[in-house]
């Protein structure tokens, strides 16, 4: 850290516009380090649930028994593309796009996002209202913990892109603004890789 | 690296080839997300061997994605971004795998079918 402190130091005396991009850098290196924490507190969550579907079925249903392909797939792709058209928003924004393209993107991609939500409450509606609720077993508590707590975070990501809007729309796309919105960035592609193993270890090998 | 600034615009030949990084992590993804689904849904490969495939997918687009979106690869820019991302996966490896150990170790230890395997 010392030597990022250092560095700013000298590219400041050097010019003044490195300087202020360095900041910029710090703020984003500090985001990243939010991001691994709680990439921790999921694969944390993961293993939890690793060990409740093998040995925590109880008189409940097995994975195998509970959960079908069909809509997480779709939900998967939803939340895919989310994470491409993030990326569309945030690269033509570095690149100078107009306040109204990197809006119409980022609407693009929290409406995905909807849609993966929606998804995933609809899932949890069905099972829960066949009786299988948290109390059933410990798989299906993990389960829900689980998979609710990525809904959370995507839920939480679109009201910081609500927000961020607001932002937008009030201050203009000034470097602070700019540089929120890739850490939003960020945090939204982090959360598709986080999918990516609960995908994989909930549903696909969930199935099997 | 500058990560909200450029000199140039969406006409430039670097405004291309970042693009280019993002549509082939979106491509890739699809494809492997799909892969996935149809080894487990074609049932042809035995449960081990499918469980298994499906395991290494997933890694690998969990590799593809960081690269793509997040920018991260061998670049000097984004050594201090890998070095902390290998650390967490240091950290998540020892931690995941140490919970599973011990859980299932208890498990065992108290009877409970499947983990007497």
């Amino acid at each position: 850290m010392s030597a990022t402190m250092s560095n700013t130091g000298a590219a400041h005396a050097a010019s003044h516009d490195h300087g202020h991009h360095d900041k910029t850098g710090t703020v984003i290196f500090g985001f990243w380090i939010f991001l691994m924490s709680d990439l921790i507190a999921f694969s944390l969550m993961i293993a939890n649930y690793a060990d409740a579907e093998w040995h925590g079925i109880a008189n409940g249903p097995s994975p195998h028994e509970l959960f079908s392909l069909g809509l997480p797939t779709i939900e998967t792709m939803a939340l895919l593309i989310s994470t491409f058209t993030f990326g569309i928003c945030t690269l033509g924004m570095k690149y100078g796009a107009s306040m109204k393209r990197t809006v119409g993107w980022l609407v693009v991609t929290l409406a995905l996002g909807a849609i993966f939500l929606g998804i995933e409450l609809y899932e949890f509606h069905e099972f829960w209202t066949e009786g299988n609720t948290p109390q059933v077993s410990g798989f299906l508590t993990a389960y829900y913990s689980l998979v609710g707590l990525h809904g959370l975070h995507v839920t939480s990501g679109i009201i910081w892109g609500i927000l961020l809007m607001v932002q937008m729309k009030t201050f203009g796309m000034n470097d602070l603004i700019k540089s929120r919105l890739v850490r939003l960035g960020l945090f939204w592609h982090m959360l598709d890789i986080v999918w990516i193993a609960l995908f994989t270890k909930v549903y696909l090998m969930g199935v099997l | 690296m500058d990560y909200i600034n450029s000199d140039v615009g969406m006409d430039s030949a670097e405004y291309k080839h970042d693009m280019a990084r993002y549509v082939w992590g979106f491509a890739l993804s699809v494809v492997l997300t799909l892969a996935g689904v149809v080894i487990v849904a074609g049932g042809v490969f035995s449960t081990g061997l499918a469980w298994s495939i499906v395991g290494i997918l997933g890694i690998a687009q969990l590799v593809i994605q960081f690269w793509a979106f997040m920018h991260l690869d061998f670049s000097k820019e984004a050594r201090p971004d890998l070095y902390l991302v290998l650390f967490t996966f240091l950290l998540i490896i020892l931690m995941a795998a140490g919970t599973v150990w011990v859980l299932a170790d208890l498990a065992s230890r108290m009877g409970m079918g499947a983990g007497s395997m």
